[in-house]
Order: C-alpha cells, then structure tokens, then sequence
C-alpha cells in the first residue's frame, strides 16, 4: 500500500503532470542534440542555420518552462498530499489548472513548432526570453499567459488544502515538504506577476496589433524582474528533493529542519528584487540599481551555501550509519548503486561547480567578460541542466513505483543514466565555459565568423566544439535511457511487492524552531517590500515616459 | 495513516538499496566532520578560482569599459 | 533551536567569502577601473527619427578633445554602423566613448575576449569608454540574438599607432 492507494485522485493528477513534463523533455532534449551538432558544425543537416532559432526557441521554452513546471507541479502535489494526508479538495478544480496549464503550453508549442512547417502561418523565433521588437504570433503569448495563471491556480489549490488542514491542526508546525511548497509558490506569485503583466498589458496586445510600436527597455525589465527568480522556482523543487528525500536515500536523516525553512525565507525575500543582474550590460538601467543588484546576489549565496552544509551533512548521516568513516572517505559508503540517489547526489556536484559560474556572472563588472557568451549556457546546463533536470529525473525512479505501484524496470540503464549525463554535461559544459572565456558568443547557429580569431584560453576551438557535440550527443542518450526506463516501468513493470517510500524524521525537528518561521504573512510582506524599493522607481520612470514609448516597430519572427 | 515514521526503528531499507544500515546515530552523537572538510576544500577552491578568474582572465584582457 | 557548532562556522565563513566577492568587485570597479555601461544622462531617443535626425544620422568618429574621441554607432539588422562595411578606425593609447542605438531591434555589441560589452536597445543610448591599450585588430560580434541573419552580423575595429591615427575623416560637430 503506497502512494497511489492511499491518495488515487491525487496520483492521477501528479501523473498527469508528468507526462506532459516527460513529453517536453523529449522534444525539447532532442532540440538540444540539434543544435550541439549544429553550432560547432559537426552536423548541419536538420535544419537551416535560419531554422535553428526555431529549434533553439522550442529547446528553451520546453525544456526551461514546460519540463520544469509540469514536474514541479506534479512534485509539488505529491508533497503536499502526503504531508498533509489529504486529497485535493475538489478533483474538478484541480484538472481545470493541469487541462489550462495544458492547453496553453500546447498554444505556445504550436506557434514555435509551425515556424519549422513551411507555409504553416505559424512561427515563434523569438527565443524563451521573447524580447520584443522581435514578434511571435499571438498564439504564443497568449499560450504563455495561460500557462502561468493555470500554474497560480495550482498553487490555490494548495493552499485551499493547506487551510482546511489549518482548520483541523490549529497549533501544529507546517510539515517541512508543505511548507517549501507555500514558500515556492508565494515566491512564484510574487515574481510571475511580472512575466504576466509583460505579456498580458503589452506583448498581447502589440501582438495583435492594438499598438504598433513597442518601447523594449520596459518588457525586457519586467522579463528579467521574472527571470531571475524563475531559476530558483527551478531550484527550490531540487533543493526540496534534497532536503526531504536525498537524506533517506543515502540512508540517514536530515540534519536540520528549521535551517531548511531559514534558507525557502531567503529565497521567498531575495529572489526577485535582484533581476537587474541581467540587465548589468544595459543602458537605461541606473548604476545604483546594478550595484544594489551585485549586493542582493551575492548576499543569495548565503542561503545556498548553507543547503550545501544541511544537505551534505544529512548525506554524511547516512554515510555513517551505513559504516563510512573518515574526513572523505565516507562518501564511499554512499548508496552509489542506486538509480535515485546518483542522480542526485551528481546533480548536487555539478550545482556547487555552476554555483561558481553563477558567483562570476553576478559580479558586475567580470559579467562583462562573459555577458552572452556560451559561458552562460555553460552555467545553466549545470544548474537548470542538472542541478534541476537530473534531480526530476532520478527521483522519478523513487517515485514512479508509489504512484503506479510498479516496480523500476530496465534497473541495469536507470543506473546508467544519470552517470551518463554526468559525463556527457561534463564535457559539454566545461567546453562552453571555456569557449566562452574566448568571446564564442550564445544563441547563434554559426559561431564562427570570418576574420574574427578567438584566443583561447587554454585548449583549441576545434577540441571544444568536439566537447561540445560529444557531450551534447551522450546528454541525448542519457535521456533515451531515462525515457526507456520510465516508459517500460509505466506500460511494462511488474506489481511492485514493497515499496519503500518511507521518509525517517528529521534529526533536528522543527519542534525547537521559533514560530515565526512558520509565519507566512510576515515574510511574503518583507518580500514584497523588497521588490516595491528595487523596482518600483525604474518601473514607474520607464512607463511614465509612455507605455510604449519610446517605441519600436515589431519584427516578426 | 501518518506516512512519517515518529520513531526512528533501524529498518534495513528493502527495495532499491546495496547494503543497508549498520548502526544509528543519534543527533547528539553526530559530528559532520566530513561535512566540514569537504566544504572546507570547496571554500578554497571558490576562492583561488575567483581570484584566478577575476584578477587574471578577466582584468589582464583589454580594453576594459572604462567609464 | 539547535544549530551545530561546523554549521555556524559555514555560515561565518560564507558570509567572509560573500564579503571578499563584493570587496573585489568594489575594489575592480573604483581603482582598477572596471566599469558596465552607463547611462547617457537618461536621454531617449525616438527609434523611428534616429536615422535622419540627431548624431545618429550621421554615424562615425568624432574629436572630443585632444586625446578624447567619440563613436556614434548604429546596430541594426544585420550590420554595425561603422565597422562592417568598412572597419572602424580608432587611435590606440586613447580615451574613445562609444554611443550605441538601434533603429530597429535589440543588438549586442561584444569585442570577443576584451570587457568591451553592451546592449544595445532601441530607444536608448548605450553609453561606455574604454582605451585600446596597442594597435590591433579587434573583431565585433552582436551576441543578442536580433533575427534570422543574426549569425551574420559581425564588424572590425581596426586600432593605429595614435601617430598614424587619420582625422582627416572624423565627423565634425
């Protein structure tokens, strides 16, 4: 008895969510592979170098918005189901979020896969962060729009679970999943309102044609005030499978609950106000915004870098218990056969090397050298790329068999898998970073150009581009082995007999912590405190001179 | 049907896992030394390459936005 | 509530290395010079009169002073104005300011290796000064993706001994 016995209705809307994840990641992974043999010119024959801005729109919309939100959306359910131990409250309500969140994402893909029909109508080169003048079809952006208020009412529907628990349990602590859940989610309020507002008082309007002309600084700020918290939306689902569960899989408990909701309050507090680190090589932005910016990133670190103590400790707890010993040989004593625990103990290595990445691209001034060179996909492919991907994929093998009572099938490549992807995203990444140290700009079908020599810093450009589709293909076969294995177990696994998705208590209980933890009108007010001091002024200033203005005509992409 | 167990009972973990649990560590009798040393290096190793990456990549490759 | 003795020293020892990160930021920025772009005294522009009115219409060098030259400079779909038809010259040892607008899309100007990096967003003027340190060739590449024959738009910067600098094609004021 497990998962899908105790909560059905609950089952069946998390498994929905996941496919549609899984089918994106498809897609969006096989676009990657594309365009890693295409810019380094090992194999242009899948498209034109036209044609690739299309590919290259649906790798990042699928990958980066889709995969990601649908699994955390699922995740997220799954959370707070078992922690509160009910159902959702109305099955009606909670279809009605995943079939809007469905229906918009299938608007948007269609608008970025017709750019590839000739003749379809259709087309979306406009990348995942949509910058006008350059203009998709409507479709697109109104696809977008409901994706994201169908991802508002998900979080309603949380919530509305999470008060009629409130109702029956008037002194108890939040359990620690649920909690993370609210902060994610009040963080995503806060920072979506920005990405909505951009699309539903702008983008879709000028798309329709009600205005013409557009003024780019203004939606490109309201991107970016989205942009940047929209990673941690992305990594606050890993960090809560490595606070929550990666502490069971290495066989020990968490070290500490109360540090883990310290760490979602600075994220809810600090995410958003920092967005203008994107915006370091603008004009129309102000220095004094740039540096508070520089100031607030790197003050995030903190919150990270303590993840990093809870959750290695948790893993060094388990270590222990199962005979490590030693200052490091105790990583030894790690589960390192099984499936889940790989996939994200890996994915944590590769987040503390893309942390680094992350820590130079804050730094103002050093951002210049990296700005919009393959450095920064460098970056992302180890935080979004693995730190998120790999995390969604391997705990998927812990999590498959408590929502279908199946047992893993194909044990043999799920353990291969995330191996894979770790050497495949080591080659790749190390290469972009590299590359991008030499000036290869991103987000370009052919970086090479006539007269123009990079210097590298080490290494030849043609070794890097070997990297780079080398690793770019076996990142594709890792996510074949992935697709193989969870579509075996789904259609194909056999009844599982005992399935173990018992979570031991935290070591250090939130019982201790003060109450003011738990106090979610306090912090979702600093936060947006936080936001009106940061953005309030440059946003007022760039729509006072006009909405629209000074304004551009569109582009059509 | 509480889905967390209250107490923790050694339970040698059945599906999915190599060898299993040896012993229990209470909170108390927990020392992340491990933990220390292994973050401990990745301090060091943020610091060197900061430096390295800032002072030497980067400030050594002219022209520099000046003002 | 029970934090352990290793977990305060991290966070000691975090809260040091985000210090040291902002202090050599800081330190880069004040006295080794590094800066971002600014702000051109947050003037707009119009992108739809760019072209035929303002210092834009007439894009190139000009004299500032003795060793103070300026760059007007357009990106636009699919070239740098100057620097792709012809490379742009410019004196090395010498403090050049750089104007950027764009009468059509978002652009980026990047000097592949160097600090040289900026938006460029219609509407706005990317404003930065830099010094070319020797004579050389410097390539430009737009690396903010701007349309279909974005991979295509590239320019040069061509960088003379300041004896060899010729003023004879500056734009006058």
């Amino acid at each position: 008895m497990t998962f899908v016995n105790h909560y059905p209705k609950a089952a069946r809307i998390v498994k929905a969510n996941l496919i549609v994840a899984f089918v994106a990641l498809s897609i969006g992974g096989f676009f990657g592979l594309i365009q890693a043999l295409h810019r380094t010119d090992v194999f242009r024959g899948f498209v034109s170098s036209v044609g690739y801005y299309d590919v290259l729109t649906g790798h990042g919309v699928l990958l980066a918005l889709v995969f990601t939100t649908f699994f955390i959306t699922g995740l997220y359910q799954w959370g707070v189901t078992r922690t509160l131990e009910r159902e959702p409250e109305s099955s009606t309500f909670s279809w009605s979020w995943f079939v809007m969140m469905l229906v918009g994402t299938t608007m948007t893909a269609t608008a970025i896969l017709g750019g590839l029909v000739p003749g379809s109508g259709l087309s979306a080169a406009v990348l995942y962060t949509f910058y006008p003048p350059l203009q998709a079809h409507p479709l697109f952006y109104i696809g977008a729009a409901l994706l994201i208020v169908g991802s508002w009412l998900a979080g309603a529907d949380w919530f509305w679970t999470y008060r009629k628990w409130r109702a029956d349990n008037p002194d108890a602590r939040i359990p620690l999943q649920t909690y993370m859940v609210i902060f994610t989610w009040l963080m995503w309020y806060l920072c979506s309102l920005g990405v909505a507002l951009e699309v539903v008082v702008l983008l879709i309007p000028w798309s329709l044609g009600i205005v013409e002309k557009i003024d780019p600084l203004l939606p490109r700020t309201l991107f970016w005030y989205f942009g940047h918290a929209v990673v941690y939306f992305w990594l606050l689902p890993a960090y809560f499978v490595w606070y929550t569960i990666l502490p069971k899989l290495s066989g020990g408990r968490l070290f500490s609950d109360p540090l883990a909701r310290i760490v979602f309050i600075f994220f809810l507090l600090l995410s958003t106000p920092i967005g203008y680190h994107h915006q370091y090589a603008d004009p129309g932005i102000s220095l004094v915004y740039k540096m508070w910016a520089l100031i607030m990133t790197l003050v995030i670190l903190l919150p990270s870098l303590m993840t990093a103590f809870t959750v290695i400790s948790s893993m060094e707890h388990g270590a222990r218990q199962r005979g490590g010993s030693g200052y490091f040989a105790w990583m030894g004593a790690l589960p390192w056969g099984q499936p889940a625990f790989v996939g994200c103990a890996l994915a944590g290595i590769m987040f503390a090397a893309g942390g680094f990445s992350g820590m130079i691209n804050a730094s103002l001034n050093i951002d210049m050298l990296v700005h919009n060179t393959a450095w920064i996909p460098g970056h992302f492919h180890l935080t979004v790329g693995t730190a998120t991907a790999l995390t969604f994929m391997a705990i998927t093998y812990w999590l498959l068999p408590q929502l279908t009572g199946k047992e893993i099938k194909f044990k043999n490549l799920a353990l291969a898998q995330p191996y894979t992807w770790f050497i495949g995203m080591t080659l790749m990444s190390n290469a972009l970073h590299r590359q991008g140290l030499a000036g290869v700009p991103r987000r370009v079908s052919e970086p090479q150009y006539a007269g123009i020599d990079y210097e590298v810093p080490f290494g030849t450009m043609a070794e890097m581009d070997w990297q780079v589709a080398i690793g770019g293909t076996i990142l594709f076969v890792s996510l074949v082995l992935f697709i193989t294995v969870i579509g075996g177990t789904w259609w194909k696994g056999a009844p599982a007999t005992d399935v173990d998705d018992v979570i031991p208590p935290a070591l250090s209980g939130p019982e201790h912590s003060p109450k003011i933890l738990d106090n979610l009108t306090l912090w979702m007010g600093v936060a947006v405190v936080l936001v009106l001091i940061a953005y309030s002024l440059p946003l007022a200033e760039m729509v006072m001179d006009g909405l629209f203005s000074p304004g551009a005509f569109p582009a059509p992409m | 049907m509480p889905t967390n167990e209250s107490d923790a009972s050694p339970e040698i973990s059945s599906v999915g896992d190599d060898s299993g649990k040896v012993r229990d560590i209470s909170l108390d009798e927990f020392q992340p030394y491990g933990t220390l040393a292994v973050n401990g290096a990745y301090f060091v190793l943020l610091l060197v390459l900061y430096a390295l990456l800032y002072f030497v990549e980067f400030a050594t490759h002219a022209p520099h936005i000046i003002e | 509530m029970h934090v352990h003795r290793f977990e305060k020293l991290w966070i000691g020892l975090s809260l040091l290395l985000i210090a040291a990160f902002i202090g050599i930021v800081l330190f880069g920025f004040t006295v080794m010079n590094l800066k971002v772009p600014g702000v051109e005294t947050g003037e707009t522009v119009d992108p739809a009169t760019v072209l035929s009115e303002g210092p834009f219409a007439q894009p190139g060098v000009r004299k500032v002073s003795d060793n103070h030259y300026e760059v007007y400079m357009l990106a636009q779909q699919f070239l740098f104005r100057p620097g792709s038809t012809q490379p742009l010259t410019l004196p090395a040892e010498t403090k050049v300011t750089f104007h950027m607008t764009s009468p059509d899309v978002m652009h980026g100007f990047e000097v592949p290796g160097s600090g040289l990096n900026a938006t460029v967003i219609p509407g706005q003027i990317a404003t930065f000064s830099t010094r070319f340190p020797e004579a050389k060739t410097y390539g430009i590449i737009c690396h903010q993706y701007c349309g279909s024959a974005h991979h295509n738009m590239q320019g040069e910067i061509e960088v003379v001994p300041p004896s060899e600098f010729d003023e004879s094609n500056l734009i006058s004021q």
